[in-house]
């Protein structure tokens, strides 16, 4: 009897370790993992360039040399996962996007509209919702052939990029991933997203690129992109340069450290403003004009405070102008507020929205404070 | 019936009613609601589970009055053998669907997010053989298994919950105070389908040790779920807003992927999010295998279920085959929803109130001395 459950006992573990496996399992060496994927205008009318850059994780890990470390495989195609069928024919792994890090859309393709080609990403199980969309100046390609020294593929680069200084620079505009794109597309509001070129070596991140609906209408700079960041609730700590304080000569730079904006919207009838209240701190970061004396006297604090809200202010007005008049496209989404606010209202107004968008008026109050001044005086 | 011993304790009675409830709909809730009514999705659920929890309160009443007895017994009690029957019967297809339905559901939802190259089948032959091997040990070994899982299910879809508030917009909510009541109360119906499953209850207070704390135990359960629910709905409202919470076939699995967890080692948490989910639904299907069984052989007559365990095993696997695709599958879910609204909505309020009428039952007959 003894005998017999011992038997049983080991055909047991036996069994679980021999007999249990996956019907699905693709081992790791076998995977390719898709980066990047970038998607431009094809050279017939309605096909695309389709680039994926594969890792190739031995080169990653190990010596390789730098420019072994990925691979960008380009094809053209109608749709996306047609592109990812013809390169399966040219690749001998499984591709896996599940480590995806970014989607670059070339600003062309981005002209003619990109919800159409959004909707695999999110009906796709393996693509993660955390992934970031890039908008590129260039064609894909220049921006794929760019491995800087210290990342190991352009997608990384670009990502980390995002990851690490978007909070630390408020000329970056807010990463959008995948998740936050769908919420704009579904609902066809404007937004704008993070715009990237390729240089010599390197990419930049120069601005942001302006949807309306779905449609690219135009470009950010890097300080309306700041001037933006204002009205939308996400102040990172950047710094804010100041000309003629006081009559001093040279810059003054104020870096930022916290800070928060709060937008509501006040509807009257058939119009609605905007009340902006911005609360920053910060500490005096640079001056240009070396052994000044009366920094630390609450009337020069107080000018310096006064200064920096005037600008904040004109940089509001001026950004919500450029949006009524040049783009008239409401990339705040102040549409969206609204609706958070007062969903009936938005709702018996949505068709006549980009009008009544037009037509509003922001009242900004802005309090700086200025904690700190460094180590110096 | 079953020795002293064998019987459920009020803590599995509580969280037999709760794992029941809480399985498929767990992660398509959300979209249901919103497709229902746009801004009141939160009040809906917890109007619905508000009705739920009353109504689990008349089931456990109703089966207070008769010791000892599932439904199965008294409603021959209260209304008379030959109706009696139409309602066993009503209750044998109610679970047979309810299964197949449940089992489909999960089986599409596990093919959608993790085995995409497992053939259908396989997944719904696997769980079968599983649920027939706890079913086939009764009640009891079903209970002790709820009882055993849900601390398990309870924890991991709260660390969802509190995971998701990361990218939760409180801002969709501001507009709460403009919602339509009037389209709440015509929804709940909608709504209720989500907690079938409620209606073990019907079963369970039989086989209880104390037959009189039945009440708090159901609407414990019931109560519980309402809460995880409620919370579920709303999540996923604030992080997708409505407009995009429409479109998600499966919201809370896009919750449990939108999720970067802190310091980004494990990225995949849906996978994470997905086990303790079948776990769920297992004893979701479980319970319903189990009641299937158990109403078949009376309606039969018999008296030993087990056989039927084996039995309606096919009849689950291949009504669960029946729909062709995702749609057939949605319109089953409506017929299945709408012949639970009969089964054990209806019926148990009409006996109840038969049963204080004619004043059957054990409190009925102490009035009647």
């Amino acid at each position: 009897m003894k005998r017999r459950n011992k038997v049983v006992f080991w055909g047991i573990c036996i069994s679980i370790i021999l007999l249990t496996g996956c019907w699905d399992r693709v081992e790791i060496e076998e995977r390719g993992f898709v980066m990047g994927i970038g998607i431009d205008t094809g050279e017939k009318e309605g096909e695309m360039l389709i680039t994926y850059q594969i890792a190739l994780p031995a080169a990653m890990f190990g010596e390789g040399e730098a420019d072994k470390k990925v691979w960008n495989v380009s094809t053209t195609s109608p749709t996306i996962i047609r592109a990812k069928k013809n390169i399966k024919t040219r690749v001998d792994k499984v591709l896996n996007v599940e480590h995806t890090r970014v989607i670059i859309i070339s600003k062309e393709l981005a002209e003619q509209g990109i919800a159409a080609h959004m909707d695999y990403f999110l009906r796709d199980v393996d693509m993660r919702r955390r992934t970031d969309i890039i908008i590129s100046e260039g064609p894909i390609k220049e921006i794929f052939a760019i491995t800087p020294p210290t990342a190991r593929s352009t997608s990384d680069y670009l990502a980390d990029i995002l990851l690490l200084n978007e909070q630390h620079v408020h000329r970056i505009s807010s990463d959008v991933d995948l998740l936050e794109l769908a919420k704009n597309l579904r609902r066809g509001s404007d937004f704008i997203l993070v715009k990237a070129k390729a240089g010599e070596k390197d990419i930049e991140l120069t601005g942001a690129a302006v949807f309306r609906k779905d449609t690219y209408v135009g470009h950010l700079s890097p300080d309306e992109v700041k001037a933006t960041k204002w009205l939308i609730d996400d102040i990172s700590r950047g710094t804010i340069i100041l000309q003629d304080v006081d009559g001093l000569p040279g810059h003054m730079v104020f870096e930022i450290s916290e800070g928060r904006s709060k937008v509501t919207p006040r509807i009257q009838g058939e119009r609605v403003d905007f009340d902006v209240q911005i609360r920053i701190e910060g500490d005096v970061a640079e001056m240009q004009h070396l052994n000044f004396e009366n920094i630390l006297t609450q009337y020069f604090i107080e000018n310096l405070e006064r200064a920096i809200e005037q600008l904040i202010k004109r940089q509001c007005h001026e950004i919500l102008k450029k949006a009524q008049e040049k783009f008239e496209a409401d990339f705040m989404d102040f549409g969206g507020l609204v609706r958070q606010y007062n969903a009936r209202w938005f709702k018996a107004h949505e068709q006549q929205w980009r009008e009544i968008f037009k037509e509003s008026e922001l009242n900004v109050s802005v309090d700086a404070n200025i904690r700190r001044i460094g180590l110096v005086q | 019936m079953s020795t002293e011993k064998d019987r459920l304790s009020s803590v599995q009675v509580m969280t037999l009613a709760a794992m029941t409830i809480i399985g498929t709909g767990l992660i398509n809730l959300p979209r249901q609601v919103v497709e229902a009514v746009e801004l009141g999705g939160v009040l809906l659920t917890l109007v619905a589970g508000g009705t739920v929890t009353t109504l689990s309160v008349v089931i456990t009443l109703l089966g207070r009055r008769f010791p000892n007895k599932t439904i199965i017994e008294y409603s021959s009690d209260i209304v008379g053998p030959i109706l009696a029957k139409g309602i066993h019967l009503l209750l044998a297809v109610y679970f047979l669907v309810g299964t197949a339905l449940v089992l489909r559901l999960f089986s599409d939802a596990m093919k959608a997010f993790l085995l995409d190259n497992t053939p259908i089948e396989v997944i719904m032959i696997t769980m079968l053989i599983l649920t027939i091997y706890l079913a086939q040990n009764g009640i009891n070994a079903v209970a002790r298994i709820c009882e055993a899982f849900f601390p398990i299910v309870l924890i991991s879809s709260s660390i969802l919950l509190i995971l998701g508030l990361k990218n939760f917009d409180i801002k969709e909510f501001y507009s709460l105070w403009q919602v339509d009541l009037v389209d709440v109360v015509q929804n709940i119906s909608a709504v209720t389908k989500a907690y079938l499953g409620f209606e073990v209850l019907l079963f369970a207070v039989a086989f209880m040790a104390k037959p009189k704390k039945a009440v708090i135990c159901g609407v414990a359960g019931v109560g519980l779920t309402t809460i995880i629910y409620t919370a579920t709905v709303a999540i996923c409202i604030g992080v997708f807003s409505y407009d995009a919470l429409k479109f998600q076939m499966y919201p809370t699995m896009e919750l449990a992927k939108s999720i970067d967890f802190p310091g980004a080692f494990a990225e995949r948490f849906d996978v994470f999010f997905a086990i303790f989910w079948i776990v769920a639904v297992f004893t979701t299907i479980c319970v319903l295998h189990y009641l299937a069984g158990f109403t078949t052989v009376r309606l039969i007559g018999l008296k030993n279920y087990r056989p039927f365990i084996y039995l309606v095993a096919p009849i689950i696997y291949f009504l669960a085959l029946a729909p062709q695709n995702i749609y057939q599958v949605k319109l089953c879910g409506q017929i299945f929803s709408n012949l639970g609204g009969l089964a054990v909505v209806l019926i148990p309020i009409l006996l109840f109130i038969i049963a204080i009428i004619r004043k059957k039952g054990e409190r009925g007959s102490e009035e009647a001395k």
